[in-house]
């Protein structure tokens, strides 16, 4: 909401600072966003008079002016057009800074231009931020005094302010209202507005129907006016919109815009002489079209508020006028409007078409009910002086009921709520000043607040009001006391060890990344089997228009953005939500990890080498660990997903729930998100993992070291290459032997002497040892025999010799 | 002199002059080995009278005690120079780098960095940590909030739907708020919980990114006020900030789901491009908070009388951006190694109270 200075000094008689000002404001919740004042930027200029103008002798385009700054005559070289002698205009001296602030500012010296010595510049309104215009010098108005300092000529009305304004404080959509505020809050008086009540010269010759008096338009009101001329508006107002941002159009509609804005009370004007009989108020029927004065033509659904003639639709009530009876320059006769229209059935219409207007940001929010005739006699007044005219009777169907809002509140509750006392007098005071009417009541007061002030429905908002107008840095800060001592942990398990997790993957050299929830649908194509994509309806690009099933998609695109960085060595992790429905907590947690590149880069002392299959089984079985889960616990088997490779990729299960994946990723899929290298991952379903971690008992193991002799067998044997080494070391461990400590596998032979093409050998050390003798040496050969003879004959295998 | 004097005359200069731990091990075999000279005279000893057995059994003994004990000091030293000799020969290029430690490189990434601080100073301040899901029903993101359908709030939410409900269809949650109804509806009063997480607006702009992180507090209890709110408020920014003299601005505004409503800035001096925190009197906005409005009770099927308390919501990005200075929203999730590793933390940086 923008206005200028001199706008609120109509509403409001005041003499603070503009710092003051502005401070105010900020305070009692109407956040100044910003301030524009041009008497700062123009210290330095002055007001000059060109004296005389001579041809530059050494170019054709330039011309040597004599000009006198009210102290001295200077010779200036400047290439504008319109350069004449007694032209009142700018003059940048010596020392001065063009475009301060800015990337283009540059100071003014004297310097020789094309052999002519120039001492300071002429300006044009683009070079002093005026404006884009850059054709040609400023022109003043003759009356103005030279040697003057620029920025002495502007006045109250070329500073300007621009406050937010929450959503529940529509009545400070009207400057009026800002003005009251400030009153209120003790700066200024609020000046009073006298309403003119014209006698009408005419009758005015239209019937009006408004069919949703009882409902969606409590209030219509019409006046028709003749014989105005729709010319352009006086200097000052134009002025005032030029530099309020609000777009200039005719006499007639800018009358319109001056209310919405000066008194949050949006008209409109309908050129009479395009209207067809009479007029009625009505909701909408499908499919219905309209045009817009925006020349755009909309699709109606039912229920919207229009306003038509006995042909057409010829306003979208609250929100836009129609163009088939805008005014023009040609208007004669207008039928100018005002209404109240209830706040849900503008916010549901201007939505579904997507229409955002200055009438419809304010009916939506609720402007004054009590304005209508208001608006019509005020906006009569204006035009009668800007545009002429003989005005008709005021014509009307509706009368809106205010509800009476009682509010009724007790002294105590303001320190209730503000946890500061503060003095009945001001509470009344402060309650009178925006507009409510108060009576005493024992203990506190029946308030009843103003018909503009909707947001002002429970004690509460009472509250907010004297706080705000009290000031919240006046409020103490105290300590709290909480009526209970209980302590609680701060955070869940779960809470706790996915921040452990991160930084155990980011001490494993992963680097953490976090990456929108969202992804491309191609890639939930790619990657999701399950046939359950999450789409979002209004999605902001096509590649963030699903919600993910999976975290490895978003991985892969993190992977290749840094590819094409040049990053090819890579670790990355993400622990976060996916999707597996589209109801509120259909998502889980998930862990997924991704290495790519290599693990060295070549260096002195070491083998340089790709990340592979079993960086990444380490990632996910260090987490497993880390959550005490042992060895035993859970399973290794090949059943991964498709989007791997399908003979180096496995799948982990914990008590017969399969909760992750890991191993290289399929090529065709790296190719899909155009990754050149291989790469490989894991992933882990951590909310899974939680619910089985949540079942274990926290309590530890008894502590039993055996004393006696440990013994270490190495046994090699030669199987099938499809035969996997934990196949041989569950058949080991299914011998359930208590001397059985540990099962190793130590090496690999693909190729060798010992073994065919199909064949491989896998060597393991048993690690023997008794809880309670020294085994002899014919005990630790029977058990040796036994895994011999056992691995033999479940896994097809041959010992080495 | 006689044959024993002569022996061990021999004996001792042999050691002597033995020149290495090999040839000084043959002079031990050659007099005290199996067959060794010495040995054999001591095993000859018992075969001698009385007088010649005290007397030459002394004499051997003694040579015995003083032999080994040269033979000790010899073969130490020679040890000592064999060794220094061969480390002479050893020669390691130390100013070669050392392995490379790619753990180092890597970082926890700076918005779970940030929400870990929180937790702690929330934690500390007596508040539990609650978890809320990303998608959320309209009664939970806005009607239990006191936002209903045609509140221009929603307009300002720019709201994510999720396809599959035609009508009232479920919402990408657009603030943490939600968090707020679920612990109402859970918890018995007292109440005091924190709950950070995603959050998406569909906007996406140099300042505004389609998804972002907030954290929610709500603190509901007999007998809170806007005096404790503030409180609570200026403890937390003076911690997170690390700035005792950080001064905070409530400033009055509207959330329809608190009565009365704030905005919280903070004051800070901005000179050529940099941002410095609690010094200079510009301000820079960082949260909202108010009293819980009571409809937001209501809605929640709360039924005590008389409780009150305060919510308040933050975003991490900002509190981040403006506690470490990183430039712009958008890299947070553009997954770039070189930001991460810039601005990301090492895993052994600790969050914890006690710690930081």
């Amino acid at each position: 909401m923008r206005f200028t200075l001199e706008w609120l000094k109509e509403h409001l008689d005041f003499d603070s600072s503009l710092k003051n000002l502005c401070e105010q404001l900020t305070s009692i919740g109407l956040e100044v966003e910003s301030v524009s004042d041009p008497r700062e930027n123009y210290k330095d200029f002055v007001v000059s008079r060109i004296v005389s103008v001579n041809q530059h002798p050494n170019a054709d385009r330039l011309k040597v002016c004599e000009v006198f700054d009210g102290n001295e005559k200077l010779k200036i070289v400047c290439g504008a057009n319109n350069a004449k002698e007694d032209l009142i205009t700018v003059l940048a001296p010596i020392g001065s800074i063009i475009k301060a602030g800015t990337k283009d500012e540059f100071i003014i010296s004297k310097s020789k231009i094309r052999g002519v010595m120039s001492s300071g510049m002429l300006c044009s309104e683009e070079e002093l931020g005026l404006s884009k215009i850059s054709e040609g010098i400023i022109e003043l108005e003759k009356k103005i005094k030279v040697g003057k300092k620029f920025s002495e000529i502007f006045d109250n009305e070329d500073i300007s302010l621009d406050i937010a304004i929450t959503p529940n404080r529509v009545d400070c959509a009207g400057i009026r209202g800002i003005a009251r505020d400030l009153s209120a809050s003790g700066l200024g008086r609020l000046k009073d507005k006298k309403i003119p009540s014209f006698k009408p010269n005419f009758k005015t010759p239209i019937k009006l129907l408004n069919n949703l008096k009882n409902s969606s338009c409590p209030e219509f009101a019409l006046r028709l006016i003749k014989n105005v001329k729709n010319i352009p508006s006086p200097n000052k107002l134009i002025k005032r919109f030029h530099n309020t941002g609000i777009k200039v159009i005719s006499s007639l509609v800018d009358v319109t815009n001056f209310f919405t804005i000066d008194y949050c009370r949006p008209l409109h004007v309908f050129d009479f002489d395009k209207i067809e009989g009479n007029i009625s108020i009505r909701y909408s029927n499908q499919d219905e079209k309209f045009v817009g004065l925006d020349d755009e033509e909309y699709t109606l659904s039912n229920g919207m508020i229009v306003i038509c003639d006995e042909k057409k639709i010829i306003s979208l009530a609250g929100v836009m006028g129609g163009k088939s009876t805008a005014c023009d320059e040609n208007t004669k006769n207008i039928l100018l409007e005002s209404a109240y229209f209830l706040p849900d059935s503008i916010a549901s219409t201007g939505r579904k078409l997507k229409i955002s207007s200055d009438a419809r940001y304010r009916f939506e929010r609720g402007i004054d009910p009590n304005s209508t005739i208001d608006g019509i006699e005020l906006a009569t007044e204006m035009i009668l002086e800007n545009s002429g005219g003989t005005i008709g009777s005021i014509i009307f169907d509706g009368k809106y009921k205010n509800k009476e809002r009682l509010i009724t509140i007790d002294k105590s509750f303001f320190k209730k709520i503000l946890g500061i006392k503060i003095e009945e007098k001001f509470i009344e005071e402060k309650l009178l000043k925006i507009g409510c009417s108060i009576s005493k009541k024992k203990d506190g007061f029946n308030v009843v607040p103003p018909s503009w002030r909707h947001d002002l429905k429970i004690k509460e908002d009472l509250v907010e009001e004297v706080g705000r107008l009290y000031g919240f840095e006046k409020i103490p800060k105290n300590p709290i006391n909480f009526s209970d001592s209980q302590i609680k942990e701060v955070t869940s398990d779960t809470q706790k060890i996915k921040r452990q997790l991160k930084r155990l993957l980011v001490s494993r050299g992963m680097m953490e990344i976090i990456s929108w929830t969202f992804i491309d649908e191609k890639w939930e194509d790619l990657l999701n089997d399950s046939p359950n994509k999450i789409k979002i309806k209004n999605p902001i690009s096509t590649d963030l228009s699903c919600l993910r099933s999976n975290l490895l998609g978003n991985l892969l695109s993190a992977l290749e953005k840094n590819y094409n960085k040049n990053i090819q060595n890579l670790s990355i992790f993400e622990i976060g939500p996916v999707f597996f429905g589209n109801k509120p907590g259909q998502q889980l947690e998930h862990i997924c990890g991704l290495r790519s590149g290599k693990l060295f880069e070549k260096n002195w002392i070491e083998k340089e080498r790709d990340f592979d299959t079993f960086d990444v089984k380490a990632d996910l079985l260090n987490i497993l660990r880390f959550l005490n889960f042992n060895i035993d616990s859970f399973k290794i088997s090949s059943e991964s997903k498709p989007y791997y490779h399908p003979g180096k990729s496995g799948a982990v299960s914990l008590k017969q729930t399969k909760i992750g994946f890991f191993g290289e990723l399929h090529p065709l899929v790296l190719k899909e998100f155009d990754i050149k290298s291989s790469a490989c991952a894991f992933e882990l379903d951590f909310s899974k993992v939680m619910e089985i971690y949540k079942k274990k008992s926290s309590s530890k193991k008894e502590l039993k070291f055996s004393p006696y002799q440990i013994s270490k067998r190495d046994f090699s044997f030669i199987v099938n290459k499809k035969v996997f080494s934990n196949d041989i070391l569950s058949v080991i461990k299914n011998i359930n032997s208590s001397i059985i400590q540990n099962i190793k596998v130590f090496d690999l032979y693909e190729q060798g002497e010992f073994t065919n093409s199909i064949e491989k050998v896998i060597s393991i050390e048993i690690t023997i040892q008794s809880g309670n003798k020294t085994l002899t040496d014919k005990e630790i050969d029977d058990i040796s025999n036994k895994i011999i003879g056992i691995v033999e004959v479940k896994c097809n295998a041959k010992l080495r010799s | 002199m006689d044959k024993y004097d002569e022996l061990i005359q021999s004996a001792l200069i042999d050691v002597k002059n033995s020149k290495s731990i090999e040839s000084i091990e043959k002079t031990r075999v050659k007099y005290f080995g199996k067959n060794g000279i010495i040995n054999k005279e001591l095993k000859l000893i018992s075969t001698l009278d009385n007088d010649q057995k005290k007397n030459i059994g002394q004499k051997l003994n003694n040579l015995k005690l003083d032999f080994f004990a040269k033979l000790e000091r010899k073969k130490k030293l020679l040890e000592k120079e064999s060794i220094s000799k061969k480390l002479k020969s050893e020669n390691l290029d130390f100013t070669l780098p050392t392995r490379e430690e790619y753990t180092l490189e890597a970082k926890i990434h700076p918005i779970s960095h940030t929400i870990s601080e929180i937790v702690s100073i929330l934690g500390a301040m007596g508040l539990n940590y609650e978890d809320g899901p990303d998608i959320e029903d309209d009664y939970h993101n806005f009607s239990a909030l006191n936002i209903p359908e045609n509140h221009p709030a929603r307009q300002m939410h720019d709201t994510f739907y999720v396809d599959g409900k035609e009508v009232d269809p479920y919402v990408l949650r657009t603030h943490t708020s939600p968090v707020q109804i679920r612990s109402l509806k859970k918890t018995n009063i007292p109440i005091r919980i924190f709950a950070p997480g995603r959050t998406y607006r569909c906007d996406s702009d140099i300042t505004h990114t389609p998804m972002f992180h907030q954290v929610e507090g709500l603190i509901v209890d007999k007998d809170i006020d806007f005096a404790n709110l503030k409180w609570f408020l200026d403890k937390f920014c003076k911690i997170f900030f690390k700035k005792e003299d950080l001064k905070l601005r409530f400033r009055p505004s509207y959330f329809p789901f608190t009565e009365p409503s704030a905005e919280v800035d903070i004051n800070c001096k901005i000179s050529s491009g940099k941002i410095f925190l609690g010094e200079g009197n510009q301000w820079m906005e960082i949260l909202g908070c108010g009293m819980v409005h009571p409809n937001v009770f209501q809605m929640s099927g709360l039924k005590e009388k008389n409780i009150s308390g305060f919510a308040f919501g933050m975003g991490v990005e900002r509190l981040a951006m403006l506690k470490y200075g990183m430039p712009d929203l958008r890299e947070f999730y553009e997954c770039d190694l070189r930001w991460l590793n810039h601005f990301g933390f090492s895993f052994l940086d600790s969050t914890d109270l006690s710690w930081c």
